[in-house]
């Protein structure tokens, strides 16, 4: 942890060290009446607050660091919220730092800082505040407005306002050794085998540079199953950063590799969810079949393109897109108002509950409507049995084969696939019945909307398409079908009064589904829209991973943690080519918030880093989001 | 009802990639795209064309060539009027696959079904004759000991693609006297069949909803 040795080496330290202590009842005690009022935290909870540096400084040789000191921003100590500092909870910071995140705690209670000078955004003068409170007022204010800035935004329009600051937040990701192009370049990747070693998939890399890789895994894989008789999970090189996660699921292999600072758990979830995949098409039962006489079975000659293209999209998801989906273990909803999803579910409910001609009971397993863009799907609808919810990875895994089974595809076509969904039945295969009920427009503004109809009678085709043309025919008869093909209340972060936050992702638990605004994005090259989404994945990712466990567990019921990013070298950010614009200086604040009910992450705007309003901020999110939870999520469905 | 409508269920056969899907976007949208996703499971389609004062009515299933989907294929064929068993003109290989679905749509099929056999992908060989490794007469030599039709198409550029279709109404008995015959024992065919005119009928109300 660098950034605090460095503050600690300071001839100050111990004075300051003891008005912290001094300070740290009453700290303590401000924490929990700050909270209590509006969002009943648990007094037991845990606030921590972790200082990291951006990864690019990591490069540096330490001994430079200590020399760049005066780079170093002065420090002023504001009484604002003191925390609890976990210093072994620090992945990116120095090098031999320990990987895992500790749960036994070093409690020291350390204050937080923030500049003497704060940067005025409109000139670029430097500013004495002072903290002056007039000021700071001015600046508050104008750093609020500065969300509802852009000309995408229709507040901004109507307010005619100029941007003031950037909305951009830096990238304090960026991997050098990525930037090459080989196969040991790629910062993270993934590798699937066979037991007898031959390859199956992988994320990046030829063959003749894989099979080595393929060789070696199965070697180690082998030696801990003879020698030990145990399967291994994980390799972690604590020095480089570098971790190995094994998944061995005979007869398949499953190893992914990250440099990126993430943990084992997190690297085996996105392994099962890759093996999942494998299962969805090929269910266990025929996997063991075809490998039972013929241990040597390559399996590649039995997948298909499709398999492939499925396979690397999802890698492609795990690693370089904002898809919280797979990492929070949820699904977005479409936002609908409250009344129009009610009176959907009324008319899908009392059609099959009328319509048992057509579709006998049990014929229907699950029913889903679905919004469809960019290859991100969302849920409008939900036609479930009272008391079951098929598991959110099986309803991901059917989204993957329908989005690369409706390209260059005549739209009017209706599927019926089988498809096995290895969390409801690993051995057995389901049917599903797809249908686009409208196509995306943009002169009509209508989406693409799916509907998806399951079954587990491999005939019911037919009674599943008079089914969905009766139920598509009733809701636009009742007029509520427009509702379903019109994407008209989707929010932007500037439609939240919660300022400074540049993105936030909050999931009901109950519900399994998260909310996040609609990505602004202003100069969206593929390769730029990527980076973005990326670098948002990453900050939500170290957040998470900031207050779990090694296994992925989060070490208090009710946690409440800032991170910190703080830029201490110079940045060369290659991203940001406009020569009128002075580079920002990274200094990001994050903050997660989980409690038994939801999970809250949020990015701030640059050079936000005063907990107070960022707290304050979360509170507005969280106090929006439970307000309009009817509309957000879908709470009940259909149930039959 | 000037114009009797007369469905006709039928299925597409052939080893994967030799472009069953294609030749159905063909017929269906008159359109063409390089690089398509192999079929999962089946798709199904309709369309309808006009023959002498009749109109037909297709009733696609467009199948996965997948072996892994091969067992699912007799709940496509087992109800179908027609079929069209599809090879490419380039792959031997596919050829012998589609010996193989002439045999078992004659063990397994209604008694009454027509057949087409397809070989697809003829614009390649219009630049190099050397391409070909299935032999025309090969194929005609099949298709007369097994009562096929025979067609040699490109879905690419849309050669013979509706003469295949074609083809295929003009066999079928048109409603009327034999309509009933041929239905007879299917019921699940009957089924079908209103909840299609359903469909139809439902389509013109809403806009949105095409089938």
């Amino acid at each position: 942890m660098r950034v605090n040795d460095q503050y600690l080496d300071t001839a100050s330290n111990k004075s300051i060290r003891s008005t912290v202590q001094s300070l740290r009842g009453q700290s303590a005690f401000n924490v929990r009446s700050r909270a209590q009022p509006s969002l009943s935290i648990n007094l037991d909870n845990t606030i921590v607050q972790t200082i990291i540096p951006p990864a690019n400084t990591l490069l540096n040789d330490a001994s430079e660091d200590y020399d760049s000191v005066h780079d170093f921003p002065r420090l002023r100590s504001v009484q604002s919220i003191s925390s609890i500092v976990s210093r072994r909870n620090t992945r990116p910071s120095t090098t031999t730092d320990q990987l895992s995140v500790n749960t036994s705690f070093d409690p020291i209670i350390e204050q937080t800082y923030s500049y003497d000078n704060i940067q005025d955004p409109s000139t670029g003068k430097l500013q004495d505040t002072a903290f002056g409170r007039e000021v700071r007022k001015n600046l508050i204010d104008r750093l609020a407005q500065s969300i509802y800035s852009f000309p995408t935004s229709a507040v901004g329009d109507s307010h005619g306002m100029k941007p003031v600051v950037s909305n951009e937040i830096p990238d304090v990701f960026i991997d050098v050794e990525s930037q090459k192009s080989n196969l040991k370049s790629h910062d993270k990747n993934f590798f699937i085998l066979t037991s007898a070693g031959k390859p199956i998939f992988s994320m990046f890399g030829k063959d003749k540079e894989i099979i080595p890789f393929m060789g070696i895994i199965n070697t180690v894989v082998s030696y801990f199953q003879v020698n030990e008789s145990t399967n291994i999970r994980t390799i972690n090189l604590k020095r480089t950063k570098q971790v190995f996660a094994f998944t061995v699921k005979a007869p398949i292999i499953l190893m992914a590799y990250s440099r990126r600072g993430e943990t084992t758990n997190e690297l085996m979830q996105q392994l099962d969810l890759l093996y999942s995949y494998l299962i969805s098409s090929i269910n266990e039962r025929q996997l063991k079949r075809l490998f039972h006489n013929r241990s040597n079975f390559d399996l590649r000659n039995y997948l298909e393109v499709t398999d492939f293209d499925n396979l690397r999209q999802i890698c492609s998801l795990l690693s370089d897109k904002l898809y919280p989906d797979f990492t929070l273990n949820a699904l977005q909803c479409f936002v609908m108002r409250k009344t129009e999803r009610g009176r959907i579910h009324e008319t899908i409910h009392s059609l099959l509950i009328n319509d048992s001609k057509t579709i006998p009971r049990g014929t229907l397993l699950y029913g889903l409507i679905l919004s469809h863009k960019q290859n991100k799907f969302k849920l409008c609808s939900v036609i479930r049995p009272k008391g079951h919810s098929l598991h959110t990875i099986d309803l991901q895994l059917l989204f993957c084969l329908i989005t690369h089974q409706f390209e260059n595809r005549d739209g009017d076509q209706e599927l019926w696939l089988p498809i096995c969904f290895p969390k409801f039945n690993s051995n057995g295969f389901l049917y599903s019945y797809i249908k686009y009920l409208s196509r995306a427009d943009i002169d009509t503004g209508t989406e693409d909307t799916v509907l998806v109809l399951i079954s587990a009678q491999k005939d019911a085709f037919y009674k599943m398409k008079t089914f969905g043309s009766n139920l598509w025919d009733k809701l636009q008869k009742e007029k509520l079908g427009q509702y379903l093909i019109r994407d008209r209340l989707k929010f932007r972060i500037s439609d939240i009064q919660a300022p400074y936050i540049h993105h936030f992702i909050y999931k009901a638990k109950k519900y399994v589904q998260y909310v996040m605004p609609e990505l602004e994005i202003h100069n969206s090259s593929p390769q730029k829209l990527r980076n973005y989404e990326c670098k948002l994945k990453r900050y939500c990712e170290h957040l998470y991973s900031s207050v779990v466990d090694d296994n992925g567990v989060p070490i208090n019921k009710t946690i409440l943690n800032y991170l910190h990013w703080k830029d201490t070298s110079v940045n060369d950010d290659d991203d940001n080519n406009e020569q009128e614009f002075v580079e920002e200086k990274i200094d990001m604040m994050g903050l997660i918030w989980i409690t038994p009910q939801y999970e809250l992450y949020l990015i701030c705007n640059n050079g936000i880093d005063n907990k107070d309003i960022i707290l304050r901020s979360a509170k507005r999110i969280i106090h929006w989001c439970k307000k309009n939870e009817p509309r957000l999520f879908i709470q009940e469905g259909a149930t039959f | 009802m000037s114009n009797p409508i007369t469905s006709i269920k039928l299925v597409l056969l052939g080893e994967a990639a030799v472009g069953k899907s294609s030749i159905v976007l063909r017929f269906v949208s008159n359109d063409f795209s390089e690089n398509k996703e192999p079929t999962i499971g089946a798709a199904f389609l309709t369309q309808r064309v006009n023959i002498n004062d009749h109109t037909v009515k297709f009733e696609i299933w467009d199948t996965a060539g997948q072996e892994r989907f091969a067992s699912l294929a007799p709940m496509y064929y087992r109800n179908a009027q027609a079929a069209l068993v599809v090879y490419d003109v380039t792959k031997p290989q596919s050829f012998i696959k589609a010996r193989h679905w002439v045999k078992e749509l004659h063990e397994q099929a209604s008694k009454n079904i027509i057949i087409a056999l397809v070989g697809n992908k003829i614009d390649i060989l219009e630049d190099n004759e050397n391409e070909r490794k299935v032999a025309r007469e090969e194929a005609e030599k099949l298709a007369e000991e097994e009562g096929l039709l025979f067609f040699e198409t490109s879905a690419k550029t849309g050669t013979n693609i509706s003469e295949v279709f074609l083809g295929i109404g003009e066999k079928i008995p048109l409603k009327g006297l034999e309509d009933e015959h041929n239905n007879n024992g299917l019921n699940v065919t009957e089924d079908q069949r209103i909840n299609l005119a359903n469909t139809a009928n439902a389509s013109e109300n809403a806009s949105a909803c095409s089938c």
